[in-house]
């Protein structure tokens, strides 16, 4: 059996006891550390970065971990395949201007089966829902993690596609989406109302004091930023503005914590009893906090920046390094905005809003 | 030598004497350098004004601002650059200067200020008031007669307009970079000063070189930034960089690991890094300054030099090279290039009888 076989077994027998699974500290390590060195060997862009961003200067064990910055992402192909074994591929959003990150696949069949498994525990565990998706179909945009995932939920529930998602041609079709829960709420049919936050946006401003009582069961879930795409809105508004339009508790409200870079989601968890803006993360993904500065792992509590280890990430790498600051806690992790911006010093600043690449 | 002169000259005595301490200090607090960068850019930017350059200077620019009253917008932040900024109008006839302090680093610019005023000159540092736009309006509608602006394009952009709905004249200097050229057989020694002009300012200067063209094969430039990076070593042990803030370390590891994943090579040190690119590599990545040092491949005939600096010349504040490179980037003879060109290891250390940005009004 080749490494590449053994690892990815290993990590889907852990997928496999699903997001409730039990998963020990020992055996996540031992996994984690063989996937990162699997993954360094087959990869050397991986490892250069890896080396550069100071892997090897802490403890051993993970704690001693570093991800890969995001930023990696951006500037060069982080994969363990040939680019000819490509499946699909991932852009981060962004403007045309900007410098955008690109995920790899060579297989979406650990990717799946996280998405499914983490949704099934958190944000879909009612049987029956109608789904409405503010967002672009997956054959519509299929470099949309967001895109893909929805698709994956409506498949596995036997929805389709056409009857779900309501982005068309990069608008939102906010009079059939209006119908669609209309309709439901008439049925009492609980809803699964997910999509992009920009989107939500997009529709309350369209339908203005419109509002309506989803059925018990249903579910809002608003994610990804805003992106430039809309008005902005803080939590707390935009959490009163999805409570008051759909007439949800905060509990039916759930957050997802995901990124192009990772294959794995972590979820607020209401019926856990954990508290709002706290994230759970499936058994086979840890987040912990880390001193921008040593990247040495910090005591529950503290804020720093959140590095995840997310054992889905075989294509690519299992540990990556975000610029999201947070603060982990006992029952889960917070997530408290971006890393403010790092200007350097100087009049030289705006450098590379004024060079066009350096080529 | 005029009045205006001796007191230019009297503020640099001081400068360098009796407030030598507390300005080095300023430049500390103010951006973050170490004292041996703040040691050297007080005398960088001080002994450019020796009594025959200040008389080189009143003959060229003579006297075109006098009588007036100018008022001097200062960009964010700035380092040493208030010295320059606030003796050349004085010395080119202003009769008043009102100078708006710098939002981040205005403590040198006071203490600037205060030598000014202790040798007679009419020089008014304003800290009230941090809105640019608001503060021009403020002066032009209160006697000042040219506006003098240092900042980003847009801060530049009002300030023309405000100027030109006074009737005020108006000189805009908006951020810019510089870039850096070299062959293959250049000495140990310009090697050394090519290190330096990406060590000074901490590599933050707008005529900080942002990225190191090496005419030859991959070869030679890999080998280029090896010798580079021996350079920005030396420098990094006898004038290190300031220490960064924790997000700039954030950003910057994470900046070091996406240029080593897609680089040639990658050579690091504790304040400095050098990266080297063959052509069409790396295309993504954007310097960020700050000694981390952008190598890359020319090609063996320099092409990839030329079409650089022919698509990005309207921003290029100054490119640095020896003889050979100078007379290639003259040779392609640039409308839109209106910067400096310099030797090795002087790329921040214009003359004073020279624009440091000769891009001049934009």
């Amino acid at each position: 059996m080749s490494r590449a076989v053994e690892i990815e077994a290993r990590a889907r027998a852990m997928l496999s006891r699903g997001a409730r699974g039990a998963v020990t500290r020992d055996e996540f390590e031992r996994l984690t550390l063989d996937a990162l060195a699997w993954q360094r060997a087959e990869c050397s862009a991986l490892d250069r970065a890896l080396v550069a961003a100071g892997a090897g200067t802490l403890g051993p064990g993970l704690d001693g971990v570093v991800g890969v910055p995001t930023d990696a992402f951006k500037m060069a192909r982080i994969a363990t395949f040939a680019p000819a074994l490509e499946q699909r591929v991932f852009f981060t959003s962004g403007t045309t201007r900007d410098v955008r990150g690109r995920h790899a696949f060579a297989t979406m069949a650990l990717y799946e089966q996280a998405a499914i498994s983490a949704a099934e525990r958190w944000l879909l565990p009612m049987r029956d829902c109608r789904f409405v998706f503010f967002a672009e179909r997956e054959a519509d945009n299929p470099h949309s993690s967001l895109s893909a995932m929805l698709s994956m939920f409506s498949r596995a529930r036997g929805a389709r596609d056409e009857d779900v998602f309501f982005v068309r041609d990069g608008a939102l079709e906010v009079a059939a989406a209006q119908r669609a829960i209309e309709q439901a709420c008439r049925e009492g049919a609980p809803v699964a109302l997910l999509g992009a936050t920009f989107a939500f946006v997009h529709f309350a401003d369209a339908v203005g004091d419109w509002q309506c009582a989803l059925g018990e069961g249903s579910v809002v879930m608003p994610t990804g930023g805003f992106k430039g795409r809309s008005r902005e809105l803080a939590t707390d508004e935009l959490m009163a503005e999805i409570q008051d339009r759909y007439g949800v508790r905060r509990s039916q409200v759930v957050q997802e914590y995901g990124m192009t870079e990772l294959s794995s989601q972590a979820y607020e968890a209401h019926a856990e009893g954990v508290a709002p803006g706290r994230y759970r993360c499936p058994p086979w993904m840890m987040v912990d906090a880390v001193d921008p500065e040593t990247l040495a792992v910090l005591p529950v509590g503290e804020e720093g920046i959140l590095r995840v280890i997310d054992l889905a990430n075989l294509g690519s790498c299992v540990a990556i390094q975000t610029a999201d600051l947070g603060v982990v806690r006992e029952d889960g992790f917070e997530v408290r905005g971006r890393m403010p911006g790092a200007a350097p010093r100087g009049c030289a600043r705006a450098m590379d809003a004024l060079l066009s690449g350096e080529r | 030598m005029s009045a205006v002169a001796q007191g230019i000259l009297g503020a640099i005595e001081r400068l360098l004497g009796a407030e030598r301490e507390r300005a080095i200090d300023a430049i500390v607090a103010d951006g973050g350098y170490s004292r041996a960068m703040a040691e050297w850019g007080l005398e960088a930017a001080a002994t450019v004004f020796d009594r025959e350059a200040i008389e080189r200077t009143v003959g060229r620019m003579g006297g075109d601002l006098e009588g007036e009253t100018v008022a001097l917008s200062l960009a964010k932040s700035v380092a040493t650059a208030p010295l320059r900024s606030m003796a050349l109008p004085l010395l080119r006839g202003a009769r008043a200067l009102k100078v708006r302090a710098p939002r981040e680093q205005r403590a040198f610019g006071r203490i600037v200020g205060e030598a000014l005023c202790a040798e007679g000159l009419a020089v008014e540092f304003d800290e009230s008031q941090w809105d640019g736009a608001r503060w021009c309006e403020g002066v032009l509608n209160t006697g000042a007669s040219v506006l003098v602006s240092f900042g980003g394009d847009a801060a530049v952009e009002r300030g023309r307009a405000l100027a030109s709905a006074t009737g005020a004249r108006f000189e805009g200097h908006g951020h810019g970079a510089g870039a850096s050229w070299v062959d293959v057989a250049v000495s140990d020694e310009d090697v050394l000063q090519i290190a330096w002009d990406f060590c000074a300012y901490d590599g933050s200067g707008c005529l900080s070189p942002s990225v190191l063209w090496v005419t030859g094969s991959l070869d030679e430039a890999v080998a280029m930034g090896a010798r580079v990076a021996q350079g920005m070593a030396r420098w990094e042990t006898e004038r290190p960089r300031g220490a960064p803030s924790r997000e700039w370390a954030a950003h910057e590891r994470s900046w070091r690991a996406g240029a080593a994943a897609t680089a040639t090579s990658f050579e690091g040190g504790r304040g400095f890094c050098v990266v080297v690119f063959a052509p069409g590599e790396g295309e993504a990545v954007r310097a960020i300054g700050a000694r981390n040092v952008v190598v890359r491949c020319a090609g063996p005939s320099g092409e990839g030099a030329e079409r650089w600096i022919a698509a990005n010349a309207r921003w290029l504040t100054t490119v640095g090279g020896d003889g050979s490179a100078r007379a290639r980037v003259s040779a392609l003879g640039l409308a839109a290039f209106r910067g400096r060109l310099a030797a090795f290891g002087s790329m921040q250390r214009p003359p004073l009888d020279g624009e440091a940005d000769p891009r001049g009004e934009r």
